[in-house]
């Protein structure tokens, strides 16, 4: 069953959440970042963590802040419409960390074998780019039944999935209006699954992105995105993540701030 | 004062509509430019051409947007398939894309991830995003270089994101100083200048071989209705944003923020 709080004040974070899990965030860029989790994860002093963000902006930068990352995974992290990511760039450019890039197919194939139970799935990467020869995760094989040369992209299951959707219903299924990027598949390959809302409201399951069945808890929180935009219900805020930006990823209150 | 920035948009607007007649029925956008592009393409034309701004997302009434988290979407938009239908429509040679590579080379790969450096970058990029897909799909590629020099147009890049796309594929570059295009054998060649740039100057600023086909390369200058549909299409000049210097980018950005903030949902 999915537990739905109304009108949270604070997000609170299960026990499998601990130091050394995997933790993937939904949302494309500066769009449905859950920062509210995020921070949440931070206040906790969870570390160690192998993190997976497909198009990561401020989230990875958050947790980058925080020096709770051991492992990022992602297929681009910037501050889009604003700049480059600083902390990001800082982490690849010194190895401090280990950064594992991978393309939107790959990552999403990743996923989806993750998702179907398969030990890995082909995708539609070039079996030429230099993404597949730096990602352990991906290997060029031959197909069984054409010869053709294949890049297979081995399962990714995360422990826990973090998403900010607009609009969940009281029964915990979640709709994305805009740009859902990889969030379903997210849902579907993670062990567990916490989102926030900006409302919780009467919806047409129908129409919902994540049905309630992938969902273990939601939380009701306006802004929880924020500096990050939330359609149709929250604009990004440029300005902080132009001072971000410009402050060299130094000013840690811009991010640390609720919305 | 001519801004070559509305020759470029306007270049890459008439082949998204040539292209879209063709039989394209998508276009990926990603960013500012290439959506207002793909904008004045539907009325150069292709009214129907479906628009694509990250993952699933449709039409509707798009404006340039800055602070919606998406390029798009405006009142109107549609949330169309699921996720994954972006890969199918790119395999299945449905789609055009637009991206703009820190590197583009000799053999159209593309560079999105880092320049230079052994183990570590000397200075690391986004990231490839989604160009070890598209560079050798079915789809059409057209990159969109501001920047138009020997740092970008180099002889092989530092890092294959996208790779170099295989025989019979086309692809397109727009750049301030002109259109070129390449396929496998020929190379790069040069179809179009931009007004008062020269093939000497292209040459000069391309780190890779530029073929000539004829005696004179065509202009190709934005008429001054295509002009009158870029004003409709893009009123406060978002597509600059690509082009401009830093100051001036964060003065448009400022501006434009501040006409959206009002508008409250």
């Amino acid at each position: 069953m999915t537990e739905v709080r109304l009108r949270s004040t604070a997000v609170e974070l299960p026990g499998v959440i601990a130091s050394g899990t995997t933790v993937a965030i939904g949302g494309v860029g500066t769009s449905r970042k859950p920062m509210a989790l995020v921070r949440a994860l931070v206040d906790a002093g969870i570390e160690n963590l192998t993190v997976i963000s497909m198009l990561g902006s401020v989230d990875v930068e958050l947790l980058l802040a925080a020096g709770a990352v051991r492992e990022l995974h992602a297929a681009a992290v910037a501050v889009d419409g604003v700049g480059m990511a600083p902390l990001y760039r800082a982490a690849r450019q010194s190895g401090r960390i280990r950064v594992v890039e991978w393309s939107e197919g790959s990552l999403c194939a990743a996923l989806e074998a993750g998702a179907r139970g398969l030990p890995s799935m082909p995708c539609a990467t070039s079996p030429e780019s230099d993404v597949v020869r730096g990602n352990d995760w991906l290997l060029v094989g031959v197909d069984p039944f054409t010869g053709e040369r294949v890049v297979h992209a081995r399962a990714v299951t995360p422990d826990v999935a973090l998403l900010h959707v607009p609009d969940a219903d009281g029964h915990g299924n979640l709709f994305i209006d805009g740009d859902p990027g990889a969030d379903p598949l997210l849902a579907y390959a993670s062990s567990t699954v916490l989102a926030t809302a900006d409302r919780v409201t009467v919806r047409t399951a129908r129409e919902a992105t994540v049905s309630r069945i992938w969902v273990d808890a939601v939380f009701e929180s306006p802004r929880a995105s924020c500096p990050t935009a939330s359609y149709p219900h929250l604009r990004a805020d440029l300005d902080r993540l132009g001072a971000w930006v410009s402050s060299g990823g130094t000013d840690a209150a811009t991010l640390r701030e609720e919305g | 004062m001519r801004d070559v920035c509305d020759d470029v948009t306007v270049a890459l607007a008439r082949d998204m509509a040539r292209a879209a007649v063709g039989g394209m029925r998508v276009m990926a956008v990603t960013g500012t430019s290439s959506l207002v592009a793909a904008l004045v393409a539907r009325r150069l034309g292709a009214s129907e051409l479906a628009l694509a701004v990250g993952f699933g997302v449709l039409d509707g009434s798009p404006e340039p947007a800055l602070t919606l988290g998406e390029l798009a979407l405006g009142p109107g938009a549609a949330t169309h398939g699921p996720a994954m239908e972006t890969f199918a429509v790119l395999a299945r040679g449905r789609a055009g894309v637009v991206v703009s590579p820190a590197q583009l080379d000799r053999h159209s790969a593309t560079n999105l991830s880092r320049i230079g450096g052994e183990e570590h970058p000397r200075v690391a990029l986004p990231g490839s995003r989604g160009l070890p897909e598209n560079n050798h799909s079915a789809s059409a590629v057209w990159y969109l270089l501001p920047e138009h020099s020997r740092r970008t147009l180099v002889p092989r890049v530092d890092f294959v994101s996208g790779a170099p796309p295989p025989a019979g594929r086309r692809r397109r570059l727009v750049t301030p100083l002109g259109v070129l295009e390449y396929e496998m054998g020929p190379g790069w060649t040069l179809t179009a200048l931009m007004p008062d740039v020269t093939v000497d100057e292209v040459r000069d600023r391309t780190g890779f071989d530029v073929r000539v086909r004829e005696h004179e390369v065509p202009t190709c200058a934005a008429t001054e209705r295509e002009l009158m549909l870029l004003a409709d299409a893009d009123p406060h000049g978002l597509r600059r944003l690509e082009f401009a210097d830093p100051e001036t980018a964060r003065r448009i950005s400022s501006e434009q923020v501040a006409r959206e903030a009002p508008r409250t949902e």
